[in-house]
């Protein structure tokens, strides 16, 4: 296998057998990717990013197809694997909580044989790093959901893995704890070259600013695969619009005429933000006409560029929706 | 790559034990619970003896098997429901993806689990031994310590192979935990001489504690041997064998749960 | 009229989901086999202690022994399952909170879970003295109107079961999962100084006493004299069963008047400090 690359599927299958139905949780999945890049399986809920995060950490083994991480074989080269990658769960508890913050780290280091006087160096500076120096001698059991998913951050980075699976590692977190996360995630990646992140997420904004390249995951299916930028690319001979109506309209705002992708966001200020595509820019007078004499009122209109979620609404042909509290993200 | 690898799960084992020891000294309400509880089984059947105006070497097997019955319940609850409840707490997962063989972390609880409860079962001893007064006299020491150590290989050896099969048998740990205490305590004899109970014995000797609990009586007291099952020297072989059959069945079963759990996809999931 | 058909529906869905958690986690047969071997191991480890020990006297000593082991399982059983109930529904299914802020008031959601946890009892319960009979040949020598005793004393130690076990569920409120074994343990000292395995004058004098003011030492005794026609306890030897009847009534309504008031008092504390939604598992 090609020393530049870091995780390779051929033809990836998973199913699951749930009393007489067969569930397909991955279906022909390949997808290469490349040492030194932090790679994003974007997706909602049950797409299967999980599944394929499982299989290519060795939890897994798949129905069909192959998969590689370092060149090794997941289901026969398991220990070489597991030598060289960790992982983060989000909204993870793991480790006792009898035991401090510093204790549980230390006890996970040991299980990747790094010598304890290092293992609590190490342990020390990320702990610096990530805030949480004060809370060193505290009970896990007595830490926030923030500060215990920093913590797990940190027990997946000792043991300095090649390959570093991230599966949804700031759900549930507030935005500032979440952007800590982040810009730990950027650096990290930036001190070693041939580090390489695989990430899921179903936030979409988080994907566009951490990941190299994207790919976009749903029922179990790769749908799209390029850099964020490429995959805005697919929609450059679209006319995107987004407005803002007066109050909350989104109960009473079934259509509009004319446009496609439509999507209607009720907003904190009580006003509403309909995004929607066009096919022909000479038609958007008639819409604003339509939507006065429906009795809406229109606050601002803007043509705008394409997003991620725009990508992901025209591939997968539905919204990927995302927390309340991520929307002022 | 061979030593490294060996050094890694030594450092394993380590890193595991350290919660059962820390906890041992940290949380003071678990060891008031595992001194207080056998200690209260062990006042009762005590006293019952005494009312029953049995001698005073009974209430020492009574005192001695309470303390014993703190490792069967540190077993049951700490070592064969152990692998559920990472299970349930996302640890099981991480486990399994470390470079490392998952008999480490087994070693690791039991050799945490053996100490802490050491502690409390000698806590259990050195109380009842001064409430009822007790004699013992130490017939053969050799024979003593290698029934003791023998007796918590042998029974951690079970708990490490019934990790697995909790684990592989489904969701309700706990009630087989449960369903198995009390049984035990009858079949291996916890507070009478297991001889009264015939060819039963035979049966329940594939439960360590009882064949080890014979053993420890038959050297510390005096009628010990009058009452005694078989004789140490071939008891002390019994758990040789149990030793070696349960490492066996543990290696195996834990290879097999962990088969299970990468094909079926299920072990790894809170609440399936 | 209203009143009390909201508290028997209340009583009755929470008595549903109590059995249900009890019983539901396996098919009947296997759950009648657990029911089976729990009390009757614990039965047989005392009865072997007698037969070994006490040769001669086992007639008169191993029927106060059964009628004493069989009721105390409901003490072990319905104490801890009331108690343990608060642990479980706060910690392992989340629920207590969704209890505690609807119209159900927790005295009676404990009541029908600590109901469940009673009959299941009783299974092993008659378990035990049916196994008694048959095998130990325990013999019924019942004092006159025994069949008019027997109900109203069963009813009114019940009763006693319920409100300790209040008392317990009140300090669960209070401390953390780690503090499970408090009520194990409680029932561990109700084993000995409610005189079930031996008398309690088998203590010296002033450990023995404390029996007598615990509700369970003297349900057990009148049910021993009312079935066996003579109780165990020295303290008791002389009493008649109307007196024991009027002495296990008045201690209930002073420990009732004092758990209601402390049942109360916990759950004030605890809503005051944020501890009915606390997990402190981990």
């Amino acid at each position: 296998m090609n020393e530049l690359i870091a995780i390779k599927t051929e033809n990836l299958g998973r199913t699951y057998k749930k009393e007489k139905e067969v569930i397909e949780a991955l279906k022909n999945i390949n997808i290469e990717v490349n040492k030194g890049e932090i790679f994003g399986l974007l997706g909602p809920n049950g797409a299967g990013k999980t599944t394929l995060i499982k299989i290519l950490t060795t939890l897994l083994l798949p129905t069909s197809g192959k998969a590689y991480v370092l060149g090794y074989d997941v289901e026969k080269e398991t220990l070489r694997i597991r030598e060289k990658i960790n992982m983060v769960s989000g909204g993870e508890w793991a480790g006792y909580g009898i035991l401090t913050v510093k204790e549980n780290l230390w006890m996970f280091s040991q299980f990747y044989g790094i010598p304890s006087k290092k293992a609590k160096r190490d342990i020390d500076k990320y702990l610096e790093i990530f805030g949480l120096k004060e809370d060193a001698n505290t009970k896990i059991s007595k830490l926030s959901t923030g500060m215990r998913q920093k913590m797990n951050i940190i027990r997946g980075i000792l043991s300095d893995p090649e390959v570093l699976f991230l599966d949804e590692p700031t759900l549930g977190l507030d935005v500032q704890i979440a952007r800590t996360v982040r810009t730990f995630i950027k650096i990290w990646m930036k001190e070693k070259e041939n580090r390489t992140i695989l990430l899921t997420t179903h936030y979409l904004n988080e994907a566009d600013e951490l990941c190299n390249r994207i790919a976009i995951i749903d029922n179990g299916e790769i749908h799209a695969l390029d850099t964020p930028q490429g995959l805005k690319k697919l929609l450059k001979n679209k006319i995107l619009y987004s407005i803002e109506l007066e109050r909350e309209s989104y109960l009473k705002l079934k259509e509009i005429p004319y446009t496609t992708k439509f999507t209607v966001n009720p907003l904190k200020d009580g006003k509403t933000e309909i995004k929607f595509q066009i096919q022909d820019e000479g038609k958007i007078v008639e819409i604003f006409n339509y939507l006065k004499d429906n009795g809406f009122t229109l606050t601002s209109f803007r043509k705008r560029e394409p997003t991620l979620e725009d990508v992901f609404i025209e591939i997968v042909g539905k919204e990927l929706k995302e927390d309340e509290e991520r929307i002022s993200y | 790559m061979k030593k490294e690898y060996l050094i890694r799960n030594i450092r394993a084992v380590l890193g595991r034990a350290y919660p059962r020891v820390i906890a041992a000294n940290r949380e003071y309400s678990w060891v008031i619970a595992d001194i207080v509880l056998p200690l209260l089984s062990v006042v009762a059947y005590g006293t019952l003896y005494k009312f029953l105006g049995a001698s005073k070497d009974f209430l020492g097997f009574a005192v001695l098997g309470g303390a014993m019955s703190a490792f069967w319940l540190n077993v049951l609850w700490d070592m064969a429901s152990q692998l559920y409840w990472e299970r349930m707490s996302g640890n099981l997962q991480l486990y399994i993806s470390s470079p490392i063989s998952l008999i480490s972390i087994l070693f690791g609880m039991s050799i945490g689990g053996m100490f802490a409860t050491s502690l409390r079962a000698a806590a259990t001893l050195i109380v009842g031994t001064l409430i009822f007064k007790l004699d013992f006299s130490l017939i053969n020491l050799t024979q003593l310590i290698l029934v003791f150590f023998l007796t918590l290989s042998s029974l951690y050896g079970l708990g490490m192979t019934l990790a697995s099969l909790y684990l592989i048998w489904g969701r309700e740990a706990w009630h087989l935990s449960e369903f198995f205490q009390e049984p035990v305590y009858l079949v291996s004899g916890m507070y009478f001489p297991i001889k009264f109970l015939g060819k039963v014995g035979f049966f329940s000797s594939l439960i360590p504690l009882t064949i080890g609990l014979d053993g420890l009586r038959q050297v510390l007291f005096k009628q010990g041997s009058f009452f005694g099952f078989l004789s140490v020297n071939i008891e002390i072989l019994i758990l040789i064998f149990l030793t070696v059959i349960y490492m066996i069945l543990a290696v195996f079963y834990l290879k097999k749960m962990e088969y299970l759990a990468r094909k079926e996809g299920k072990l790894t999931i809170r609440w399936e | 009229m209203g009143i009390i058909k909201k508290f028997l529906n209340d009583f009755k869905s929470s008595f549903y989901l109590g059995w249900k958690i009890e019983s539901n986690w396996t098919d009947p047969f296997l759950f009648l086999i657990y029911s089976i071997a729990k009390p009757l191991s614990s039965a047989f480890i005392l009865i072997i202690m007698y037969i070994i020990i006490s040769q001669g006297k086992i007639q008169e000593t191993l029927p106060h022994l059964v009628i004493g082991n069989a009721l105390h399982l409901y003490t072990a059983n319905v104490l801890f399952g009331i108690a343990w109930t608060v642990i479980d529904d706060r910690e392992f299914y989340e629920t207590l909170k969704y209890v505690y802020i609807s119209p159900v008031s927790m005295f009676q959601f404990l009541a029908g879970r600590g109901f469940a946890k009673y009959l299941t009892t009783t299974i092993s319960s008659f378990i035990i003295i049916i196994f008694g009979f048959i095998f130990l040949k325990v013999r019924f020598t019942p004092v006159p109107y025994w069949y008019i005793y027997f109900p109203i004393f069963l009813f009114v130690g019940s009763l006693s079961l319920f409100i300790i076990g209040y008392f317990f569920a009140g300090i669960n409120f209070l401390i953390s999962r780690q503090g499970w074994f408090l009520t194990q343990s409680a029932t561990g000292v109700f084993l000995l100084l409610t005189g079930a395995i031996f008398p309690i004058n088998t203590f010296p004098n002033f450990i023995g006493k404390i029996g007598i003011y615990i509700p369970q030492t003297v349900w057990i005794d009148g049910m021993r004299k009312i079935l066996l026609g003579q109780g165990w306890n020295s303290y008791f030897m002389n009493m008649s069963i109307n007196n024991m009847l009027s002495l296990l009534i008045f201690e209930n309504i002073i420990y009732f008047i004092i758990i209601f008031l402390f049942f109360n008092f916990s759950l004030r504390i605890a809503r005051y400090r944020g501890l009915i939604d606390q997990r402190t598992m981990g």
